[in-house]
């Protein structure tokens, strides 16, 4: 196990550094100057260039973003000079982690009833419905989801509110969008274990020995029905911060998301890198600590990690 | 093949829509009196009529035109993306998993190293980088894309490469390529299928997303992820304008999720019934 945890932190730390590098590249590759706008000097432009670094070599400026990056700085906005990056990010997590959790929340709850349901029914309209239920929300893009529910229950039914954070009802519309493809994805899980695991002799040695049809599966299947779902919950977190950046702008959340789409339209280098940092992190953080749940959970894993 | 259509109505479902939105795509920006970009003053708004059959946008163009143009780009990223990832992924999950070993070790942890990030960032950031084209979308997807794919591929190979047929292939002196094409790729090809039909949808998701946050294809040129978010601005007055994008997004990638489904189900046939999914639901209570 020290073995495992050991080569999963390298390959994390490898994953990151490969993210902040290219991603530092990449931006210095971006057209034109952030603080280009008709009426600057030459001599201004220059000045100001002078003082966020940018005259230096690009190798010596990577060098200072790394340094400054260990000690947890990311610069300031180049929009917002009187900003820094660190502060946008603390100002925006809370939204988006409360979303983000909400939604994961509601698709374990929701997929795991809809899988099992869907494997353990007799009634092929609940087994073909369900089954397109899946493929629908696996088909069909966040902010379409988004849209629709917006264009639905926001302005036509005036059920829900459909912008702010004001109340807990504002997070009715956004919560659903974000959670329909996690549900869809934990559904097809949930339903391909489950019966996986119903064939097994643990099952029928339970059901056998008199213990119920509901007991089984509570106290039996589900353990091992909720593993690959365990696994799942690092791809989902990538999916639910990316999700957010079209589900915050839509529906005018203050998070992470809309704070990265604001500043792409803006083209504020420094906190499209920062955020971008930022989110790496989180997710490879999350995809560790599944890895390492897992592994520790699960015993086949580690041994077959090379 | 007329039964497999037969016994296979995903399958069938989805290539028929999918075969109709080609044409359309193909067709109607050939065939249109109206170009995607050209702008008419007078006739802002419009609601769906014989001559504008979607109507049109704010600055008067054909909506209809510009929702099948936009399918164009759609299906240019989606099946160009797929077609290079697809080709990738083989090769460097074939490579891996049949040379093993320390290559192996090495080339699968490379991979775990760029998977570990979501593909979205990558793509945001040399979108924006490499400036808003096809091309550097196109570029974006492929870093990540072909991961899971050589994953898969690379477990096939492990798995057939010591099967009775592979061995014999060798000692009658077959070059590594040769047992891979002949012997073990053909017989692997079922989950590599399976991967390959999925990634097309999740590439048009992807172009779609990133015009939708305004990283993608650039005006005027029109993908169906920006008409969406153009059309956003009066969605509250003007509802059929982003409704029409949507529902062809939807409708493509639907068809495409329909095939994949219809695929995965026909591979798994060793269940003796089609719908796997429908006819896993045994009746375990019973």
């Amino acid at each position: 196990m020290p073995k495992y945890i050991g080569k999963r932190i390298l390959i994390s730390v490898l994953s990151l550094f490969m993210l902040v590098t290219a991603g530092f590249f990449l931006t210095r590759m971006m057209p034109g100057s952030p603080f280009q706008s008709g009426n600057v000097s030459e001599d201004i432009l220059k000045s100001i260039e002078k003082e966020y670094g940018l005259d230096r070599p690009v190798l010596k400026q990577y060098q200072v973003y790394l340094k400054n990056l260990l000690r947890g700085d990311l610069g300031v906005s180049l929009k917002k000079p009187d900003v820094t990056v660190v502060e946008v990010i603390i100002r925006a997590v809370p939204s988006t982690a409360i979303l983000g959790l909400l939604a994961i929340l509601t698709a374990s709850v929701l997929g795991t009833v809809f899988g099992i349901w869907q494997a353990s029914s007799k009634n092929k309209v609940v087994r073909g419905g369900i089954f397109f239920g899946a493929i629908l929300g696996t088909g069909i893009p966040n902010f379409v989801i988004a849209l629709l529910l917006i264009l639905l229950f926001g302005v036509k039914l005036k059920l829900f509110p459909i912008a702010g954070l004001t109340d807990s009802r504002n997070y009715v519309l956004p919560v659903l969008s974000l959670a329909a493809y996690p549900t869809a994805v934990i559904t097809r899980l949930v339903q391909n274990t489950f019966c996986r695991e119903m064939e097994k002799d643990y099952v029928v040695m339970a059901r056998a020995k008199g213990l119920g049809y509901r007991r089984t599966i509570l106290t039996h299947v589900l353990k091992n029905a909720w593993i690959p779902v365990l696994n799942y919950l690092g791809p989902a977190a990538a999916f639910l911060l990316t999700g957010s950046f079209a589900v915050e702008s839509i529906f005018t959340i203050p998070g992470l998301g809309r704070e990265f789409v604001n500043s792409i339209g803006n083209r504020d280098y420094t906190l499209i890198l920062g955020l971008t940092v930022f989110m790496g992190i989180v997710v490879i953080g999350i995809n560790l600590l599944t890895d390492l749940l897992t592994a520790w959970l699960d015993p086949r894993v580690r041994r077959t990690f090379l | 093949m007329k039964a497999m259509f037969r016994k296979n109505p995903l399958l069938t479902a989805g290539l028929i829509i999918l075969i109709l939105v080609i044409l359309l795509a193909v067709l109607v920006p050939v065939f249109s009196p109206y170009s995607y970009q050209a702008q008419d003053v007078d006739r802002q708004n419009l609601s769906s009529s014989v001559s504008h059959i979607f109507g049109t946008d704010k600055f008067g163009r054909d909506i209809f035109v510009r929702v099948w143009y936009g399918t164009r780009i759609s299906l240019l990223v989606g099946l160009g993306s797929t077609a290079i990832c697809g080709l990738f992924g083989i090769l460097y999950g074939s490579a891996a998993g049949y040379a093993g070993g320390k290559t192996d070790l090495i080339l699968m942890r490379l991979a775990d190293i760029i998977d570990a990030i979501p593909s979205l960032l990558y793509v945001i950031l040399i979108t924006l980088a490499l400036g808003a084209n096809v091309g550097s979308i196109l570029l974006g997807i492929c870093i990540s894309g072909w991961i899971d794919l050589a994953r898969i591929v690379r477990g096939e190979v492990m798995r057939l490469k010591t099967r009775e047929y592979c061995i014999a292939a060798r000692m009658t002196g077959a070059t590594a390529g040769r047992i891979l094409r002949r012997y073990i790729l053909p017989n692997g090809a079922g989950p590599v299928i399976v991967n390959i039909t999925f990634m097309v949808p999740k590439a048009i998701f992807t172009e779609a997303f990133l015009s939708f946050v305004g990283a993608g294809i650039s005006a005027p040129a029109a993908s169906l992820g920006t008409l969406i978010q153009d059309a956003r601005s009066q969605m509250l007055v003007y509802p059929a304008q982003i409704l029409y994008p949507i529902l062809i997004l939807c409708i493509l990638l639907l068809s495409m999720n329909l095939i994949g489904a219809g695929v995965e189900a026909g591979e798994n046939q060793s269940e003796a019934r089609m719908f796997i999914s429908f006819s896993q639901g045994k009746g375990y209570r019973g």
